[in-house]
């Protein structure tokens, strides 16, 4: 049996857990193995086994200890009716000298069952010492895959978080970080709330740009996104709630409203819209859209607020957000296969989710709402713009017709504006274009943008039924995507595989990765140069089109704001980052603002780099793992040292050439 | 037999005796090889509502868009007048106000307007689309969609490249021995710009254009030849590939392009004075690429420059207003630039967006609708005219697909866009690969240029 392979068919081996409890570091380590079968093999005769690899050594727990594999029979560690089970291993033990050693966790109706069906899980790996020179720690494939991982499922791999993942497993990370609580936006210094601003500013607010208090820079920080785009990337490179950061910046993306639209271009709007997706990022589908339907910004943005029923046959009501909607919240245009093909009919023509008469019957639903009153303010049928509430129901301002709806849904005459709405939303919600809609879309996000219709498939299914009945499960669907074999493996070798990395994932890994400190000021001007205005696309549509191409025809969605000016901006945020004049060995790309509170600047420090600079392969390598996985190909590799030890002798100059040219590699560019 | 002008320029380079040729000093001031064209986009994001951008003020004609437009109907002392268009039986016409610095150009025959252009897949009557006996466009009203249409002209499947870049692609012999790409986007990447063979030229509307690691220590010029060697390697993936190009591509053109957009034109600037609009800046710098041209040595070019925010589901009137008031003056400037440059003849200037939008409004906008009115400018433009088939203003009228105003186009995306690509030089036999479906509609050149 080759215990080291994670590849498997599909089946129990997706639905069983085996997961490492533990406390204390690798010096003082008290473990027990937790074995939880799938629900069909929950109550039949069994066993547990657990096993330990270390180097060629590989050694099997059974009642009398642990014992080196002699090639025979598999001994078990407990045998007998299949259930969850807790296996203490160490109490207190100093292993930390077993580096990479792993524990492997499994179980099965017999050991040959196990093994051909993969019913076992590494379920705690002992670090490698960090940092780690040539050749690379523990098992190369092993590391590999944890960095890519966390490529997809964090802003990127830190020393840091390598070592929770190999401590908690794939599985017992992300359980762990959907706990984490969130990391919000909140204004700087607790000074301030950002609640009320009228949509004019007051003579009182303006920037004198003294931070000495909130007040003092009212206007930057209350009428622009100034400190949503700076905390974005302080979370997304320091916050430890990764996954609820990344997932939620995927929504947005999805879920799209933008600062371009100048009301929302203010805090007290913005913000409370991205708690949603940030709450929610494990909640329900149906709960976020319901939510963002609400919204007083997505109100505003899609022009649902003030929305009233046609008053005249010369009028109608606005189709802003119905269409929207199912266009690209939920369904999209055309019928799909759960594996996210379109349906064709016999022409060949691709069907359409809907038409025009479904989008005046959406749109006759949302009629009646408005902005929440201004407080102390009296609430009338067209209240003036207000973000600090959800939209309100007018009654006389909607629509009480019939509605034509998805299929052969008819909202009856006669419902209140929150029963049309509540019954709209489902309808939407329950369509089955929805999992493979947005699932390809996370899964384009995340992992991929040429997901094979098989993963589209298996995700979309999660959506539909997260195992327990439930549709719409974000957490299942989430752990769905990045657990996918097609997620996992160490490498990726297709053509097609990956996705280009957006500005603000690229800025944000570069930094977290190489250990770089950032309150967000430098870097948000940064991600505009390459394209990506960060929460000011420049339309519903995102900041790139979903369907953006390469001239091959194969999707390349974040290719549409790539271009040779957006290239150029790539190279020089990694000069300035990288090659800007040193203090010491650290570079600072941008000084502390002094009109932010609490400001760091943004710097990097390069002396871990410049220590392994007399080295160049030791340097070379150390970054392969940081910044490519373990990926660098062998003639890469070799024109690196090359290049870096022909640069300078100078351990720095070496250093700053190396990271320069790491970073600005196409491999680099590329997420896979 | 009779010499071209470029045959005569020959002449006069291998002459010794060039000096006696100062008596003519048009010529001696522009470049050797001014055999030069271009054709400048000027897409406007989220759906124009040509309703108020092209009005008719005969007076039935402003009667009909009056009763109908409602709310958002402009008053007839507002307009800018336009006068009549022979074309639509002497009709006379005017632009929104926020336009009128370019009304004058009309009179003066360098500004034409097209009627109710769209996308279509076959020539299509508003009954035949009530009827659905004949294929739509797919996706009509959806935004993405329609621009995708709009700059790929393909409506029945999607299309991987833009008849821009096809444009590129087939003046290519034009181009030859140039390393520097024909397509010049100022507006970020657009489908309109991939043609199959050029990858567009994107720059950006502010700011250098070049690698800041371009010193001269030994070090930097190790970085330098290392990252060419490096861009070169592990090419495997489809997506590192395409990374590899576009970098490699903008090193190579940022050497030339950046000293031409970091200068300043005394030619160009008097006409953009006072105007600082995104859509203003970007047309400049067009003016400068153009001024360039013996720089770039390109002869036949298209360029791409964009104006956002024309998505007016709400306050239609204000947004509108504001949208204009920036694009009148900016294509103004433009022309008056080609003018002092000595190309207003070379350079024809025209518009597209996403769709129209309805007729009827809602509380304070429009919706998505479908075929739109465009204008077209330039010294080669045959203004002065309203081409095409101005519809008919009425909800459920001849041209109204669905009761909300919403007009089947009568001249198709192909076929404005082959009277344009004939203009720079695409030859008869290339335009069946520029416009691949232009053979379905009657008339390959609506004549306008």
């Amino acid at each position: 049996m080759a215990l080291g392979s994670q590849s498997h068919a599909a089946g129990r081996a997706d639905v069983f857990d085996a997961k490492g409890d533990y406390a204390g570091a690798s010096n003082a380590l008290t473990l027990s193995a937790s074995i939880s079968p799938a629900a069909v093999d929950a109550g039949l005769p069994g066993s547990y086994y657990v096993a330990a690899l270390y180097g060629s050594n590989l050694l099997f727990l059974s009642p009398t200890g642990w014992a080196p594999y002699a090639g025979a029979q598999i001994p078990s560690a407990v045998s007998g009716t299949l259930s969850q089970l807790s296996i203490p291993l160490l109490a207190n033990a100093d292993i930390s000298a077993l580096e990479c050693a792993s524990i492997i966790a499994g179980y099965g109706k017999d050991a040959n069952d196990m093994a051909t069906n993969g019913l076992y899980r590494t379920i705690y790996q002992v670090p490698a010492r960090i940092p780690h020179a040539s050749p690379l720690p523990c098992s190369a494939m092993a590391d590999a895959d944890i960095s890519r991982f966390l490529e997809q499922a964090s802003f990127g791999p830190t020393d840091a978080s390598i070592a929770d993942v190999k401590l908690r497993g794939l599985s017992g990370w992300l359980a762990n970080q959907v706990a984490l609580p969130r990391t919000g936006y909140v204004p700087p210094s607790g000074v301030g709330d950002w609640t009320y601003y009228p949509e004019s500013q007051p003579a009182s607010c303006t920037n004198d740009g003294i931070p000495t208090s909130w007040a003092t820079l009212c206007l930057r920080d209350n009428y622009s996104l100034y400190q949503v785009q700076r905390e974005f990337f302080q979370n997304a490179i320091s916050a430890p709630d990764q996954l609820r950061q990344r997932v939620a910046f995927a929504l947005s993306q999805i879920l799209v409203i933008s600062g371009t639209d100048s009301p929302l271009a203010k805090p007290y709007a913005f913000v409370p819209y991205q708690n949603i997706l940030l709450d929610n990022a494990f909640g329900n589908y149906e709960t976020i859209l319901n939510k963002i339907t609400l919204s007083p910004a997505m109100g505003r943005y899609l022009d649902m607020a003030n929305n009233p029923k046609a008053t005249n046959a010369n009028q109608q009501p606005n189709e802003n957000y119905a269409r929207e909607l199912l266009q690209l919240f939920s369904i999209g245009l055309y019928k799909l296969n759960l594996d996210g093909s379109v349906q064709t009919d016999a022409a060949g023509i691709a069907v359409p989710s809907y038409d025009e008469n479904v989008i005046k019957g959406f749109a006759k639903t949302f009629t009646g709402w408005t902005y929440a009153p201004v407080p102390g303010a009296a609430s009338q049928s067209f209240n003036p713009i207000y973000f600090g509430a959800d939209m309100v129901v007018v009654e006389k301002n909607h629509d009480t017709t019939s509605k034509q709806l998805l299929d052969t849904t008819v909202l009856p005459a006669g419902q209140t504006s929150a029963a049309d709405l509540t019954a709209a939303v489902h309808t939407a919600f329950m369509h089955p274009n929805v999992g493979p809609f947005i699932g390809r879309q996370l899964i384009q996000r995340l992992v991929t943008s040429n997901p094979s219709p098989a993963y589209v498939s298996r995700v979309a299914s999660v959506f539909n039924d997260n195992g327990s009945g439930a549709r719409g499960d974000m957490q299942a669907v989430i752990r769905a995507i990045l657990l996918d074999t097609e997620a996992r493996g160490g490498m990726r070798s297709e053509s097609n595989y990956g996705h280009l990395r957006e500005p603000a994932l690229f800025i944000a890994r570069f930094y977290r990765s190489l250990g770089g400190i950032s309150d967000g000021v430098w870097l948000k001007d940064r991600s505009n140069e390459m394209g990506q205005n960060l929460f000011y696309p420049d339309t519903v549509f995102n900041y790139y089109p979903a369907d953006y191409a390469l001239a091959s025809g194969q999707a390349a969605p974040e290719f549409g704001i790539q271009n040779t000016a957006t290239a150029l901006a790539r190279a020089n945020f990694v000069y300035s980052a990288i090659l800007g004049t040193p203090t010491g060995n650290t570079v600072y790309a941008a000084q502390p603002s002094a009109t932010v509170i609490g400001a760091t600047g943004t710097y990097l420090d390069l002396t871990p780099y410049v220590a392994l600079a007399p080295d160049p392969a030791a340097l070379i390598d150390r970054l392969n793992i940081l910044l490519l996985h373990g990926s660098m190909a062998p003639e890469t590799r070799t024109q690196l040292i090359s290049t870096v030890t022909g640069a300078s002798s100078d351990p720095k100059v070496r250093a700053q050439t190396a990271i320069y040219l790491v970073a600005n590699l196409p491999q680099f560019m590329v997420e896979r | 037999m009779s010499f071209s002008r470029r045959d005569f320029l020959k002449l006069a380079a291998l002459s010794s005796a060039a000096a006696p040729w100062g008596w003519m000093p048009a010529l001696a001031a522009t470049p050797a090889t001014d055999d030069y064209r271009a054709l400048v986009c000027i897409f406007l994001y989220g759906g124009n509502d040509g309703n108020n951008l092209l009005i008719p003020t005969d007076s039935a004609g402003y009667a009909a868009y009056a009763g109908a437009r409602g709310s958002l109907a402009l008053q007839a002392s507002d307009l800018a007048t336009l006068g009549a268009a022979a074309s639509q039986g002497g009709k006379s016409f005017a632009l929104h106000s926020g336009l009128s610095p370019i009304a004058p150009l009309y009179l003066q025959g360098k500004l034409a307007a097209v009627a109710n252009v769209g996308t279509l897949v076959n020539p299509m009557t508003a009954a035949d689309y009530r009827a659905k006996t004949k294929q739509r466009p797919f996706s009509l009203f959806s935004h993405s969609d329609q621009q995708h249409q709009w700059q790929s002209a393909e409506s029945a499947v999607l299309s991987a490249t833009g008849w821009g870049g096809r444009i590129a692609d087939a003046v290519l012999s034009s181009n030859a021995q140039v390393t520097v790409p024909a397509l010049m986007s100022i507006a970020g990447s657009s489908l309109f710009n991939n043609g199959k063979h050029t990858a567009p030229l994107v720059i950006p509307g502010s700011g250098t254009f070049g690698l800041k690691d371009n010193g001269t220590s030994a070090a930097a010029k190790a970085r330098n030849s290392g990252l060419a060697q490096l861009l070169g390697l592990d090419q495997g993936n489809a997506l590192v590939s395409a990374s590899a190009n576009v970098i490699t591509q903008a090193i190579a053109s940022s050497v030339l392009v950046n000293p031409i957009i970091q200068g300043t034109s005394a030619t160009i600037s008097p006409a953009f004075a006072g105007l600082s609009s995104s859509i203003a800046t970007q047309l400049m710098m067009v003016a400068k690429l153009i001024e360039a041209r013996a720089t770039t040595g390109l002869k036949r070019q298209v360029f791409y420059v964009a104006l956002n925010g024309f998505d007016t589901h709400s306050n239609q009137l204000n947004v509108q207003q504001t949208l204009f008031g920036q694009l009148g003056p900016a294509m103004l400037a433009f022309y008056n630039a080609t003018v002092a440059l000595g190309v207003a003849d070379k350079v024809t200037s025209f518009t597209m967006s996403d769709f129209s939008r309805t007729l009827k409004p809602n509380s304070s906008g429009t919706d998505h609708a479908w075929g739109n009115h465009h204008l077209v400018l330039g010294g080669a433009v045959k203004g002065g005219d309203v081409y095409g088939a101005f519809p008919t203003l009425a909800l459920n009228g001849a041209d109204d697909a669905d009761g909300a105003g919403r007009w089947v186009p009568t001249t198709s995306v192909d076929q404005y866009a082959a009277t344009l690509a004939s203009w720079l030089g695409v030859s008869t036999g290339d335009l069946a690969t520029v416009l691949p479906n232009l053979s379905r509609f009657a008339s390959s050149n609506i004549g306008f240029v």
